[in-house]
């Protein structure tokens, strides 16, 4: 069995390409599904980005840098795809939070209790940089170092951001079980 | 299919089967892209292949003039390329120059050789006097 190295080696040279790749994707696609969605919020907008991330990243693969790593490189290509796509429906903006939570009471693949959808709604009010930063951190327990390379962003002002988010999600909790 | 990395994150789940199918469906699209570069690429090769025949005609048919041009002295008269010349003196190359210059001694060394023939006194020892009262006639 391959390890991740090689079968990135092996489809920059041009061997098995379309099984490798098959094997990357295989191995992260629940990964990148599960961020994706905690961005653009609905399943369908998560299907457009996940196929347009997976192309982008099949036809780009020959020029990734193998001293980098994989999954970073997937994710930087994922949120990029997210926000165009939030941009291109003019949901990139930090004060619709209301009209994404509304988009989100309206899907259908939801499911959850009421302390969920509390915190859920609490992460939803959140500017998308925090969302984007606190879902990484939080959620798929990346390190700054991470974040910083996928996001192209400081450590510092990436801490100063969790922070601001974790403030924000604890107020809002609170309010709302008063 | 409930999240299985982070089930709390919104509670999201994803409808049955989508990440069961989700390479198949990747790949048939990346299957169906493929063609399409590949129409394009040899679109691309004949367009640049077609652009050099053309070039190459061009080249063909700028050598073929030329090469006209410089036969075509020959078949003129002295007069003729006289004429030629004094009309375009600006465009005349040293080639062109060259290529009268032999005409022009060709066609003096002739008119020699028959001036010549006929003042020579083998000449009039040959023609009969019959002739001359014809030639009077």
């Amino acid at each position: 069995m391959l390890n991740e190295e090689q079968i990135i080696q092996n489809i920059q040279s041009n061997i098995d390409v379309d099984a490798g790749f098959r094997q990357l994707v295989n191995a992260y696609k629940e990964r990148i599904y599960w961020h994706i969605r905690g961005v653009v919020s609905t399943h369908e907008d998560a299907v457009d980005v996940m196929q347009n991330t997976f192309l982008k990243a099949y036809r780009n693969i020959k020029k990734f840098n193998a001293d980098a790593k994989f999954y970073t490189w997937l994710y930087r290509i994922a949120t990029n795809e997210s926000i165009n796509l939030l941009k291109k429906s003019n949901r990139y903006r930090n004060d619709d939070s209301e009209n994404m939570l509304n988009h989100k009471e309206a899907d259908v693949y939801l499911d959850g209790d009421e302390a969920v959808l509390i915190l859920q709604r609490a992460i939803e009010q959140l500017p998308h940089k925090q969302r984007l930063v606190f879902n990484m951190k939080y959620f798929d327990e990346m390190t700054y170092d991470e974040i910083s390379e996928i996001l192209e962003t400081s450590v510092g002002a990436l801490k100063a951001s969790f922070h601001h988010a974790k403030n924000k999600i604890e107020a809002f909790v609170k309010q709302q079980s008063l | 299919m409930k999240n299985k990395w982070k089930d709390p994150r919104y509670a999201m789940k994803a409808p049955e089967g989508y990440f069961e199918d989700f390479e198949n469906k990747l790949m048939n699209t990346i299957g169906k892209e493929e063609p399409k570069l590949k129409i394009w690429r040899s679109s691309w090769v004949g367009a640049v292949a077609a652009v050099m025949l053309l070039i190459i005609i061009v080249l063909f048919v700028v050598q073929w003039n030329s090469e006209k041009q410089r036969v075509d002295f020959a078949e003129l008269t002295l007069e003729e390329n006289w004429d030629y010349l004094l009309e375009y003196t600006d465009e005349l190359t040293f080639e062109d120059f060259d290529a009268f210059e032999e005409t022009e001694e060709a066609l003096q060394s002739l008119e020699q050789e028959l001036y010549g023939f006929a003042n020579g006194e083998e000449f009039l020892n040959e023609i009969d006097l019959e002739t001359i009262e014809i030639l009077y006639e």
